[in-house]
C-alpha cells in the first residue's frame, strides 16, 4: 500500500507569511484528522498533498518519489480526494457520478465493463445511496451528494484517501457510518487523511491528529497526545473549561439516552490515558478532563483557561 | 448509464442524415425524383441530372452536413470546455473574427479564395486573442475566459457595424448574406469534411477525460487528467472546427448551441455519444435547413442561418419542456 510523506513542506496561501514546515507521513492504516479554525490553510494543505497545487517549499514523497514529477494518472491510481465543493454543470445521476472513479484504471479506448459497474453500483450500496442511482445528483440533497462524493472515491478506490470535511451536510446516524467506512478503509491497509471541525469526531476516528493554529504553528502526532487542553485552547479562541462535576451536569440529560452521541464513546476511548469528554454549546466548549485540574472554579464564575 | 446500447442512437442519426442528404440532392428549383437521384448517385441516369445532382447539388449538401457537423462538435467541446452550458463558438467572439476578416477582404473587393482564408485568420487571430487574454497572468478560470469571449466578442460587433456602415450600398447584400450565413458560394465539401472526421477521431478517445473535465478541474486532476494540456488542446481543436465552419458558410448561428443541448437532453452527457452524434445531428439538421432555404420563396433563396432558427428554437424550446 502506498505511503505519502513530506519533507520541510509549506503550503502556499499567497499573501501569508509561511508557517511551520511539515514532516509528515502518511502510513497505511492511520488515520488522520486534521483541525483548525476557518481559513487556516486546511483545503490548501490537502489540495497540495493531492499534487493540484505546487508548495511554497518542500518535497512530498509518494513511495519515494517526488510527487510533483510524477504523472497524474499513476497517481491518481493511489491518491484520491473528496473535494469540499462539487461542480455539477451538466446533469449526470448518481451511479454516473460514481463511476468516474475508475477513470484512473481505464484506458482510454476502453468503455466501462460491467465489472467497473459492479464497482461503482458496491460504493454507492456501502454509502447507503444506490436507491438514488438514476437520480440527477442536483435533485439530491446535501448529505445525499456528500455520500455520492464519497462512493466516488471508494470506486477510485486509492490507496491513499484525503477528504475535505467528509461529514458535512451528514447527519448524525451517516456520519458514524462514514467514519465507521474509513477506518474500515485504514484497517484494509489504506490511509485516510481528512479535515475536520468536530473535535468529537476527530477524538473518537482519528488515531493522528494535525493541529493548524491560526498564526501558522501547527503540531501533528498520536491523537492521545494531541487532544490536549492546552493545545485545544490555543485552537479554539471561546473555548471555556468547565470542571467535571459541572461539565457532567451540563452532559447528562443527553448521554443517558443515546450511546451514539459521541462523549461517550469518546471518554472511553481515552479512559486508559486523558478522559476528555466535551460539549460545543453555541460559543462554548465545555471540556472535562481529569489531567486539566480546574478546582478553583465554582458553579458562578466559570473561567476561560490561559488567562 | 441512461442509454443501454449507445450504438443505436448512432445508428438512427446515421440514418437520418443519409435519409436527409437524399432529399436535399432531389429537391430543388428543377425536382429529381428519389429514384432519379439514386440511380444518378448508382453512377447512372441523363447527363443533365448528373450534371445538376453531382456537380451542383450534391457539394453543397455535403458542405451543409459538414458545416453542420463541425458547429456542433465545437459547441459541445466549448461547453465541456467552459463548464457552461451557454457557451458555444460564437460567444467567444471566434465567428466575431472569422465575420470581420471576410467582410474586411469583400470591402477590399476579393471575392472567393480570399475571403474565405481572411475569414479563416479573422477565426484563429479571435482565438489567440482571447485566449491569450483570458490567459493573462497565468490564472485562467472558465468563467474568466468565457467573459473575455463575451467581451471581444461586442468588439467584433462593433467593428462589424462599422464597417457595414461604411460600405457602398451595392456590396451590402453579399455581407448580410455572409454574416447571417449561407453556403449557395460553398463549392468545395472536402476540407470541412476532412477535418471534420480527423477532429472527432482525435477527440473520441479523450471521451471518458472530458465527461471527467465536465467535473471541474481540480477533480478531473484528482482523476489523473492532465487538466491543462487537454484544455489547451479542445479550445484549438474548437477552434479550427469554428474557423472551419465559418469560412465555408459564414455565421450560421445557432446550430454550436442548440444541437449539442437536444442531444444531451435526450442522450445524457457522456462525451463518447454526444461528440459523434453531435456531428450526425448537425450536418443533418443544416442539410435540412439548406434544403428549405433553397425551395420555402424558390427562386431566391434564404439564408441558412434563418432557417436553423426557426428549426430550432422551437425544437429546443419543446425537448426542454419536456424535460422536466
Amino acid at each position: 500500500m502506498t505511503t505519502l510523506t513530506t519533507e520541510e513542506l509549506i503550503i502556499d496561501i499567497p499573501g501569508r507569511t509561511p508557517g511551520v514546515p511539515l514532516n509528515l507521513s502518511l502510513q497505511p492504516g492511520q488515520v488522520w484528522g486534521v483541525l483548525g479554525p476557518n481559513g487556516v490553510g486546511k483545503t490548501t494543505l490537502l489540495h497540495t498533498l493531492a499534487g493540484l497545487r505546487e508548495p511554497r517549499s518542500g518535497r512530498l514523497l509518494l513511495d519515494g518519489n517526488p510527487l510533483m514529477e510524477l504523472r497524474r494518472k499513476p497517481v491518481s491510481q493511489q491518491m484520491g480526494l473528496v473535494f469540499q465543493d462539487r461542480q455539477d454543470g451538466f446533469p449526470a445521476t448518481a451511479l454516473e457520478t460514481a463511476l468516474i472513479g475508475r477513470h484512473p484504471w481505464l484506458s482510454p479506448w476502453q468503455m466501462e465493463s460491467g465489472k467497473d459497474l459492479a464497482i461503482a453500483e458496491q460504493a454507492l450500496e456501502t454509502l447507503d445511496v444506490i436507491h438514488l442511482r438514476d437520480r440527477l445528483v442536483n435533485t439530491l440533497s446535501g448529505g445525499e451528494r456528500q455520500r455520492v462524493a464519497i462512493a466516488t472515491l471508494m470506486t477510485q478506490a486509492p490507496g491513499i484517501w484525503l477528504l475535505d470535511e467528509p461529514t458535512n451536510h451528514l447527519d448524525l446516524q451517516h456520519q458514524t457510518s462514514v467514519m465507521k467506512l474509513l477506518r474500515n478503509q485504514a484497517a484494509s491497509g489504506r490511509a485516510v487523511f481528512m479535515c475536520l471541525h468536530d473535535l468529537n469526531l476527530a477524538a473518537r476516528w482519528c488515531d493522528q491528529i494535525l493541529l493548524m493554529f491560526p498564526d501558522g504553528q501547527a503540531c501533528w502526532g498520536p491523537a492521545r497526545d494531541m487532544l490536549i487542553t492546552t493545545a485545544l485552547e490555543k485552537l479554539l479562541a471561546n473555548a471555556c473549561f468547565l470542571p467535571s462535576w459541572m461539565a457532567s451536569r451540563f452532559l447528562c440529560p443527553a448521554s443517558l439516552h443515546s450511546d451514539h452521541l459521541y462523549w461517550f464513546s469518546c471518554s472511553k476511548r481515552f479512559s486508559g490515558g486523558i478522559q476528555m469528554v466535551y460539549y460545543l454549546m453555541g460559543e462554548f466548549l465545555c471540556v472535562q478532563s481529569r489531567r486539566c485540574r480546574i478546582t478553583s472554579v465554582s458553579p458562578s464564575t466559570t473561567r476561560p483557561m490561559g488567562k | 448509464m441512461p442509454i443501454s446500447n449507445p450504438l443505436k442512437p448512432i445508428l438512427v442519426l446515421v440514418l437520418a442524415s443519409l435519409v436527409a442528404g437524399l432529399l436535399s440532392v432531389s429537391i430543388g428549383s428543377s425536382a429529381t425524383g428519389i429514384e432519379d437521384t439514386l440511380r444518378v448517385l448508382a453512377g447512372s441516369g441523363s447527363e443533365l441530372q448528373q450534371t445538376l445532382i453531382l456537380e451542383l447539388r450534391l457539394p453543397r449538401t455535403l458542405s451543409a452536413f459538414a458545416t453542420g457537423g463541425l458547429l456542433a462538435v465545437a459547441g459541445a467541446l466549448m461547453q465541456v470546455l467552459l463548464r457552461n452550458p451557454l457557451a458555444d463558438p460564437y460567444v467567444l467572439g471566434l465567428s466575431g473574427g472569422a465575420a470581420v476578416g471576410a467582410l474586411l477582404a469583400m470591402l477590399a473587393g476579393l471575392a472567393g479564395f480570399l475571403v474565405s482564408g481572411s475569414a479563416f485568420a479573422g477565426a484563429m487571430l479571435a482565438t489567440l486573442l482571447v485566449f491569450g487574454l483570458a490567459h493573462g497572468s497565468g490564472s485562467w478560470t472558465p468563467s474568466r475566459l468565457l467573459l473575455t469571449g463575451v467581451v471581444v466578442a461586442a468588439g467584433w460587433g462593433a467593428v462589424i457595424t462599422l464597417i457595414l456602415s461604411m460600405t457602398p450600398a451595392s456590396r451590402l447584400p453579399g455581407m448580410l448574406y455572409w454574416l447571417m450565413g449561407d453556403l449557395s458560394h460553398a463549392t468545395t465539401p472536402w476540407p470541412g469534411l476532412i477535418i471534420l472526421i480527423l477532429v472527432c477521431l482525435l477527440v473520441f478517445p479523450l471521451g471518458r477525460a472530458l465527461n471527467v473535465l465536465a467535473r471541474g478541474s481540480l477533480q478531473a486532476a484528482a482523476l489523473g487528467v492532465s487538466v491543462r494540456p487537454l484544455e489547451w488542446f479542445i479550445y484549438l481543436m474548437a477552434s479550427l472546427l469554428t474557423a472551419t465552419a465559418v469560412t465555408m458558410a459564414g455565421a450560421v448561428g445557432f446550430v454550436g448551441l442548440v444541437v449539442p443541448h437536444m442531444l444531451r437532453l435526450v442522450l445524457g452527457n457522456d462525451q463518447r455519444l454526444i461528440l459523434p452524434s453531435c456531428a450526425l445531428a448537425g450536418g443533418t439538421l443544416l442539410v435540412l435547413a439548406d434544403t428549405l432555404a433553397r425551395v420555402v420563396i424558390a427562386p431566391e433563396q434564404l439564408p441558412v442561418g434563418v432557417i436553423t432558427a426557426l428549426i430550432g428554437v422551437p425544437t429546443f424550446l419543446y425537448l426542454l419542456y419536456r424535460s422536466r
